[in-house]
């Protein structure tokens, strides 16, 4: 059983969701990546997923763009981002997830990417744009690492599909669009959110857009994780000269991980 | 070189793209492939081509300039003479008709140089649906003259200021607006690149031009030609022009690519060369990237080739050989784009200049009994302002 799987187990039996933070791998800084999960765990987060940042992040909205901008102008590179996780794993008891683009992981070589998370301790990926047909060959490599499925408002027939050959968890995308906040959601996504859960054999965690705890009361019935992004690296934009950044964070996740589980 | 039914060409292509794209990409593969084999429908497509884009363009033989470069007989595919002034009407007439049957209300598409948004605002001016287009900022200063004609066709100009504010960012733009309002809205990608079925769809809509071009110079010279000359950006007009010819092992085909300020400087749009295999816009072809994958960005003086990519047919006609792909400077282009204007009186597109510059030097090592044929995709009215900047810069 994977770290991730472990990890819904307990969760479910304390009858509780998990909170996944998102942030960008070197934004703000490279050096400051170990501080900014830690905290992010200590404030109620019980996954992380890190942005590996990429020049055309097709998926993503204006905020994690900047993020993503960010970054590469101060030359952080994947191997390197590797080698700091590989370097404070052992602090962080949460599961780690990826957030990687695919040419990020061709340029590397596939294999030579999977390996090199596998010796950091990655526990998961999320390849935000490869389909379900081209994912195939990257399952047989992929071995321990949970390989997320993506499912849309607009995936319909092709979900049962999609989720058949899954780990870890379903990552639901909330509504079309890229990522960054939404104002509300309306039914629509609880009865996309249903449709999924009664075709998966794995959790399913809600992201793209969700930013308040209105929206996560709201949401927290129809899925067994949520997935904060933008709202989150907003924050960090916010802050980002500023020495408050790691207190900022923190008092909000922490009030996201209370409208989570009260 | 038909894409199997994912929608690749040997290695290349596929549906790279967020899973929301993945059930609009399914329908309209499924839409288009019925429209092709719909009578009704190619009729339409060909009406439209005749009558309002005024096809068939002339295959015009270049007397003075075969004369003048002394070699092979030179002779022009005019798809300047299109409405709009350039090739990628063709495209768009198709794509749009195919919207309308799909039930689309709403057209968005990316544009460079500004062509492929002018001829998608003008025909969906013409079928009155509201238009939306993505231009990078770089290439809305580099352009004004067709921002300003877009506008007065009703278009909608989004000016796109990430990443270098050009095609390849304008693409991502497109493609990020287009995942969002899926539902409603048709995306017209105006070149053979993308996820698939547009590749194909592209190249199907294009291939006119090489047809014609078969046609014409069977009739006038009573034999195929044996070279075609087509610049490369993406590779619209290439992919169109070469199609039919595929098959025709005589007939040898090259793709110019984007040289820029030179192969050896980092300034360039030459991606079959020097690019390496990888996935962007939702394909995977020869990419200009940096050592961890990120895309690089490209250079050519002509906005219509600054892409860092190819569409994924090319990518596969240069490992398999049959296509050769080479590249011409920015100086180079320009010397051919006055050439082609004092010589013949006709004067190119900047994109298409390359083409010409290529091909007054393979010419130049042909004799007399050697046809070649260049496609002058576009005219250059869009270039003049350009033109003119660089020639005052080497004057002052």
């Amino acid at each position: 059983m994977s770290r991730i799987d472990e990890c819904f187990k307990r969760l479910d039996r304390e009858g509780c969701r998990a909170l996944m933070p998102f942030i960008t791998a070197g934004y703000p800084r490279l050096s400051m990546l170990e501080k900014v999960v830690v905290a992010l765990e200590d404030a109620g987060a019980d996954m992380i997923e890190i942005g590996i940042p990429f020049s055309d992040p097709l998926a993503d909205g204006p905020i994690i763009q900047y993020a993503n901008h960010r970054a590469l102008q101060q030359g952080v590179s994947p191997p390197a981002i590797l080698d700091e996780i590989g370097s404070f794993r052992v602090r962080v008891n949460m599961p780690i997830l990826l957030l990687v683009y695919f040419n990020t992981m061709l340029s590397y070589g596939v294999d030579d990417f999977l390996s090199h998370c596998r010796k950091v301790g990655v526990d998961g990926l999320i390849i935000p744009d490869i389909s379900k047909e081209d994912r195939e060959d990257i399952f047989i490599s992929a071995g321990d690492i949970d390989l997320i499925p993506m499912v849309a408002p607009t995936s319909h027939e092709r979900i049962g599909n999609i989720v058949k050959n899954g780990s870890g968890f379903v990552y639901c995308v909330s509504s079309t669009g890229v990522t960054g906040p939404r104002a509300s959601f309306d039914e629509d996504i609880l009865h996309f959110l249903q449709d999924v859960r009664r075709q998966s054999h794995i959790p399913i965690a809600v992201g793209f857009g969700v930013n308040n705890e209105r929206q996560v009361k709201y949401l927290k019935p129809y899925c067994d994780g949520i997935i904060i992004g933008s709202a989150l690296i907003q924050k960090m934009i916010d802050y980002e000269d500023s020495s408050r950044l790691i207190e900022e964070i923190k008092d909000y996740i922490k009030g996201m991980s209370s409208a989570l589980d009260m | 070189m038909k894409s199997d039914r994912k929608g690749y060409f040997g290695e290349f292509g596929g549906q790279y793209v967020p899973e929301t794209l993945m059930h609009a990409l399914g329908e309209l593969d499924r839409a288009y492939e019925d429209a092709l084999k719909d009578e009704t429908f190619m009729a339409q497509y060909r009406y439209y081509l005749k009558m309002y884009s005024g096809r068939p363009t002339p295959l015009y033989y270049a007397d003075r300039m075969t004369k003048d470069v002394g070699g092979a007989k030179i002779y022009l595919k005019r798809e300047d003479l299109n409405h709009t002034g350039a090739h990628k009407i063709n495209n768009v007439m198709g794509q749009i008709l195919l919207a309308r049957r799909m039930g689309k209300r709403r057209i968005i598409a990316e544009t460079g140089a500004g062509q492929h948004g002018l001829a998608t605002a003008t025909v969906a001016a013409m079928f009155d649906m509201p238009c939306e287009i993505f231009m990078g900022e770089e290439d809305i200063k580099r352009q004004a003259l067709n921002v300003f004609k877009m506008e007065l066709l009703g278009a909608q100009i989004n000016s796109v200021k990430s990443g270098t504010g050009t095609l390849k960012d304008a693409t991502n733009e497109a493609i990020r607006h287009w995942v969002a309002c899926v539902k409603d809205t048709y995306y017209v990608i105006g070149s053979v690149v993308g996820p698939h079925p547009y590749p194909s769809m592209v190249r199907d809509f294009q291939r006119v031009i090489g047809d014609e071009t078969r046609e014409q110079i069977l009739a006038l010279e009573g034999r195929l030609p044996d070279h075609i000359i087509a610049c490369v950006g993406g590779g619209s007009n290439a992919m169109g022009i070469f199609y039919p010819f595929i098959r025709e092992l005589s007939v040898r085909l090259h793709g110019v690519e984007g040289g820029g300020l030179g192969i050896e400087t980092q300034h360039h749009a030459i991606a079959v060369e020097k690019g390496r295999v990888g996935v962007v816009h939702g394909m995977k072809t020869y990419l200009l990237q940096d050592e961890y994958g990120n895309i690089s960005p490209a250079h050519s003086i002509s906005a219509g080739l600054d892409y860092p990519g190819v569409g994924p047919q090319h990518a596969y006609l240069y490992e398999s050989g049959r296509v050769e792909y080479s590249y011409v400077t920015d100086d180079e282009a320009i010397s051919a784009f006055r050439y082609l204007s004092t010589m013949e009186g006709i004067i190119p597109a900047i994109e298409s200049a390359h083409a010409i510059a290529y091909g007054m030097e393979l010419a130049a090592k042909l004799n007399r009994r050697d046809i070649i044929i260049l496609n002058i995709s576009g005219r250059g009215d869009k270039d003049v302002e350009t033109v003119f900047k660089t020639m005052r810069e080497v004057l002052v």
